[in-house]
């Protein structure tokens, strides 16, 4: 998969690797009654779905991508 | 026996009974009973997804975590999330691949794609041994859970030899077939045990959660943080890398039949999108974790923290519901676990030809792999304790061959893989048991390290040299058994 809209999801990953180095993420603070930083981590699990569902949708028009289900 | 005990038992005998009607036809071969017709639909692959990550770990160890470390269990959150992201990439692939080339375990996927027969037996080797200690975890997880909910040993070893005879039980009659059908029963007791307890831990604590998190502000800062010791920031980044690649990149055997098993890569990139919601889930033993630091002793074992909690909030038999949640936590994991194992054995070990001997011989690892287990666990269960320090990491170290292995054209050599693969379980034995002192870095990412430095130097010595390997495939073609085709060299 060589598309661009594969670097969608590189951006929850870069999320979740940056958690400790936010001094607003990982401090003694409290988001919506949670954790900060388990709130952070929750939040961009979210991110991780909303992140591949656009990779989904801007590769799967691109010729080629579902030759492994044709082949089926 | 109190009305606990009953409910717990009844639980776990139901949880078999169901995955014993999960069997259609019998199995007369192992592909059969190993991956079905490679035609399950997107609501299957999903429930035997997600079942790896429910574990009792999900339950009893993240909880723990939490109760000492705080939010540095979160780190569980972010790996299980990259997993997805990977398997979103590869999952297809590796399905691609599997059916055409036959495959039905791991181990098969190195036989293909390095032409390499004794690849395929080290990784079985590996996959097995690392693996073993890992159905031992779930196995004597169960029995704590059960003395835990109950106040039982006896209890909790009865149930132990109970759960593993009637998995084993299920497993070889239904195949992967039963594992599907209890994973669905599994995840919906979880998500309810879950509820529950997060429900009485909320009703029990002065301020519910929010006064939860506003008393451990106040008291206790440092649980809120990625600076504490032990817990720092490099640890969270270490671990969530390593373990996002073990996951993401089918380092442990048993995460391939699910994949392999699915009618098509669709349903595997659609799993990947959207399992990561199901993860949010795990917020809840994080959050009970911290509720034991205000609710449970000071002296309590970390990973009894949930069950303990349960005990304090919770009537005797909601404590059953939950404890037959967490007791079919394990069960679904034993009996993928018990199934890799098994594959790797009967087929890419042992190598039986004969299609009705392969799945007779698997039968035999299926009851032997899980007895040893067992009999580890009630006899000696620190036996493979330092074993399992090693599982994660160790497995880890077939990512570079598996992400080399996908391309379509493998261009990586069967021997420099091998080497790879070898000098980074031997790096990672030596920190772990060699008093090596690497901070809170994890040991498997630096084995890793090296891993990818060897095998990169050994496949430029490789490559230099006159080589009488065979040409590397291109995409393997299936053979008429639909079996992987073997040249026959290492």
């Amino acid at each position: 998969m060589r598309s661009p809209h594969a670097l969608w999801a590189a951006v929850p990953v870069l999320a979740f690797l940056s958690t400790p180095f936010l001094p607003f993420v990982n401090g003694p603070h409290l988001w919506f009654g949670l954790p900060s930083v388990l709130c952070w981590c929750l939040i961009w699990t979210v991110g991780t779905t909303a992140a591949l569902a656009l990779v989904d949708r801007g590769t799967r028009s691109i010729v080629g991508y579902e030759d492994e289900e044709a082949a089926a | 026996m109190n009305s606990t005990m009953v409910i717990t038992i009844a639980g776990i005998v139901a949880i078999a009974a169901v995955g014993v009607s999960g069997r259609r036809a019998p199995s007369k071969e192992l592909g059969e009973w190993t991956v079905g017709k490679r035609g399950f639909s997107t609501f299957t692959t999903w429930f035997l997804q997600a079942g790896e990550a429910f574990t009792t770990f999900s339950f009893l160890g993240l909880a723990g975590i939490a109760f000492g470390g705080g939010v540095a269990a979160s780190f569980a959150v972010c790996y299980l999330a990259i997993n997805f992201v990977l398997q979103y990439f590869t999952g297809p692939r590796m399905r691609q691949l599997g059916q055409q080339g036959g495959y039905l375990t791991q181990a098969d996927f190195f036989v293909d794609r390095y032409r390499s027969p004794l690849l395929g037996k080290v990784v079985a080797v590996v996959g097995a041994v690392f693996l073993l200690p890992y159905l031992q975890l779930q196995i004597t997880g169960l029995g704590m859970i059960v003395q835990l909910a109950t106040g039982s040993r006896t209890g909790g070893n009865l149930s132990m030899v109970l759960a593993t005879a009637l998995t084993v039980a299920f497993v070889l009659w239904s195949g992967i077939r039963g594992i599907a059908r209890v994973a669905y029963l599994k995840d919906a007791l979880m998500i309810i045990g879950l509820v529950v307890l997060l429900a009485g831990v909320a009703l029990t604590v002065h301020g519910g959660i929010g006064g939860l998190f506003e008393t451990i502000r106040d008291h206790h800062p440092q649980l809120l943080t990625l600076d504490q010791d032990g817990y720092d920031s490099t640890f969270f980044v270490t671990a969530v890398i390593i373990s996002g690649i073990g996951g993401g990149l089918g380092t442990m055997a048993h995460l391939w039949p699910p994949v392999l098993a699915a009618r098509s890569g669709r349903v595997l990139r659609s799993n990947a999108i959207w399992l990561p919601l199901y993860q949010v889930a795990l917020g809840i033993p994080i959050v009970i974790g911290f509720a034991g630091v205000l609710l449970a002793g000071k002296g309590t074992e970390p990973n009894s923290v949930a069950l303990t909690l349960a005990g304090q909030t919770l009537p005797g038999w909601l404590v059953g519901l939950v404890a037959v949640a967490a007791a079919s936590a394990a069960m679904v994991p034993s009996a993928a676990i018990v199934v890799g194992i098994s594959s790797l054995l009967s087929r890419n070990l042992l190598s039986v030809r004969n299609e009705r001997s392969q799945l007779r011989v698997n039968h035999a690892c299926v009851i032997a792999a899980a007895g040893l287990a067992l009999a580890l666990g009630l006899a000696r269960p620190g036996l493979l304790s330092d074993l399992l320090l090693l599982t994660y990491g160790g497995l880890t170290q077939l990512a570079p061959a598996i992400v080399m292995g996908l391309a379509k054209q493998v261009r990586l050599r069967a021997v420099p893989a091998l080497i790879g693969i070898l000098s980074g379980v031997a790096v990672l034995a030596w920190l772990t048991f060699g008093g090596v002192d690497v901070g809170t870095v994890d040991t498997g990412l630096i084995a890793l390290a090296v891993n990818i430095v060897v095998t990169t130097v050994a496949q430029l010595i490789a490559r230099s040299r006159p080589t009488a390997e065979p040409q590397q495939p291109v995409d393997s073609p299936t053979n008429a058994s639909g079996s992987p085709v073997s040249a026959g060299h290492a």
